[in-house]
C-alpha cells in the first residue's frame, strides 16, 4: 500500500528486538546448534576439538537462519503495518534436546519458537481488515521460513555456478539442508509455530506450501535433485488432491 | 471408554508407552540421566503454567510418563532415575516461582 521510503522510515523506527526476545533467540541458537552438531563430535572416536569446531559453526549456521527468519517476519510485519516479536518455544526446545539425545542425533526437531503481531494504529490507516486479523498474521507468518529456504538457496547456488567465489562448499551445504529443515519444522501446524498461524489463516495455501516444502526436501534428500519449479509443481499436484479429497466436499452445502 | 471422559487415563496409558519407549532407546545410563532431568524441567513448568483446578489430570499423565520411563530404563539405577527427575522437577519450579524464566 505505500511505497518503500514509508518501509525504510517504519525500518528504522520500529525495527527493534527487545530483552526478552534476545534472550529467547540466543538460547534458541545455542540449543539448536548443540542439535545439529550432536552426530559431529568425532570421526572413528569422540574428539574434544573437532567437536567443538563443528559446534561453533553449527551455532554460526543456527545464529544465521534463525537470525534471517525473524528479521524478514519483522519486515514483513511492519510494511504491513504491524510489530512482531518473536516468542522462544521452550517445550520446543527441550524436546528437540531430548530427541536428538535418545536418537543419538540421529532424529531432529528444531522448533525454536513462535511470532506474536501487534498492530500500529496509525500505520494501518487505510488498510481493509484495520485490525489484527488471522489472514495478516498467516502471511506474516509464511514469509520467515520463505526467507529462510531463499536464503539457503542462495548461497548454495553461489557454490554451485559461482565457483570462483571463496565460500566453504562443505558450511553451505550444511547451512542449506538446515534452512530447509528449519523452515519444515517451522511450519508445522503445531501451535505456536508459524505453520500454525498459516494453517488458521489458509488450509489451503498451507496444503500448497508444505506440499512444496516437503517435495523439496524429499527430492533433496532422497534424490540429490534440487529444483523450485519441479516442487512447485508438485505442491499444487499435493493441493489439487486435497481439494479434491477434502475441502470441496468439505464446504458443498445439501 | 469415552475419549472426552476419560482423556486423561488415554494420556495415561498414551505417555506410558512414549515413555517406556523414549527410555529403551537411550543407548546408555547418561543419556537416560540426561534426559530424565530434561523432562523434569519440562514437566514443572508444564505444571506450573495450568491453573490450580487443572493441575491433578497433569500429574496423573506425568505419573504415567514416570512409569513407563522408568520400567523401560534398562541403563542406570532406576532410584537416581527418580531422584533426577524430583531434582529437575524442583530446579525447573523454583526457576520459575522466582520468574528468572517466564
Amino acid at each position: 500500500m505505500y511505497g518503500w521510503f514509508n518501509l525504510k522510515d517504519k525500518i528504522k523506527k520500529y525495527f527493534r528486538f527487545n530483552q526478552d526476545e534476545i534472550k529467547g533467540i540466543v538460547i534458541s541458537i545455542l540449543i539448536i546448534g548443540f542439535i545439529i552438531s550432536f552426530k559431529e563430535w568425532g570421526y572413528q572416536e569422540f574428539s574434544w576439538s573437532i567437536g567443538l569446531k563443528n559446534l561453533l559453526s553449527s551455532i554460526f549456521i543456527s545464529a544465521a537462519v534463525i537470525i534471517v527468519g525473524i528479521t524478514a517476519h519483522k519486515i514483513a510485519a511492519l510494511k504491513a503495518g504491524f510489530t512482531v516479536e518473536f516468542k522462544m518455544w521452550l517445550y520446543g526446545l527441550i524436546i528437540g534436546l531430548v530427541l536428538v539425545l535418545v536418537s543419538r542425533g540421529n532424529l531432529w526437531f528444531i522448533a525454536p519458537g513462535g511470532i506474536v503481531i501487534y498492530h500500529m494504529a496509525a500505520h494501518r490507516v487505510g488498510y481493509f481488515r484495520y485490525g489484527v486479523n488471522m489472514w495478516a498474521l498467516g502471511m506474516i507468518s509464511l514469509v520467515g521460513p520463505l526467507a529462510v529456504i531463499v536464503f539457503g538457496g542462495f548461497f548454495k547456488t553461489m557454490t554451485l555456478y559461482f565457483s570462483w567465489f571463496p565460500l566453504n562448499v562443505f558450511l553451505v551445504d550444511k547451512m542449506f539442508k538446515i534452512s530447509l529443515i528449519y523452515a519444515f519444522f517451522n511450519l508445522l501446524p503445531i501451535p505456536p509455530l508459524v505453520g500454525a498461524n498459516l494453517f488458521f489463516a489458509s488450509r489451503n495455501w498451507y496444503v500448497f506450501i508444505i506440499g512444496t516444502i516437503a517435495s523439496y526436501i524429499v527430492m533433496l534428500l532422497a534424490f540429490n535433485f534440487y529444483s523450485y519449479i519441479f516442487s512447485i509443481i508438485i505442491g499444487f499436484i499435493i493441493w489439487l488432491i486435497y481439494y479434491t479429497v477434502f475441502e470441496s466436499g468439505y464446504w458443498s452445502f445439501p | 471408554m469415552n475419549l472426552v471422559y476419560s482423556w486423561v487415563e488415554y494420556a495415561f496409558l498414551v505417555l506410558l508407552v512414549l515413555g517406556f519407549i523414549l527410555a529403551a532407546s537411550a543407548g546408555s545410563a547418561v543419556i537416560t540421566y540426561i534426559t530424565i532431568i530434561l523432562i523434569g524441567i519440562l514437566a514443572a513448568r508444564s505444571i506450573f503454567k495450568r491453573k490450580k483446578g487443572f493441575k491433578f489430570p497433569a500429574f496423573v499423565i506425568l505419573i504415567g510418563f514416570l512409569i513407563g520411563y522408568i520400567i523401560g530404563s534398562f541403563y542406570g539405577s532406576r532410584k537416581l532415575i527418580l531422584v533426577l527427575f524430583v531434582a529437575g522437577y524442583i530446579f525447573s519450579y523454583y526457576i520459575h516461582y522466582r520468574k528468572w524464566v517466564k
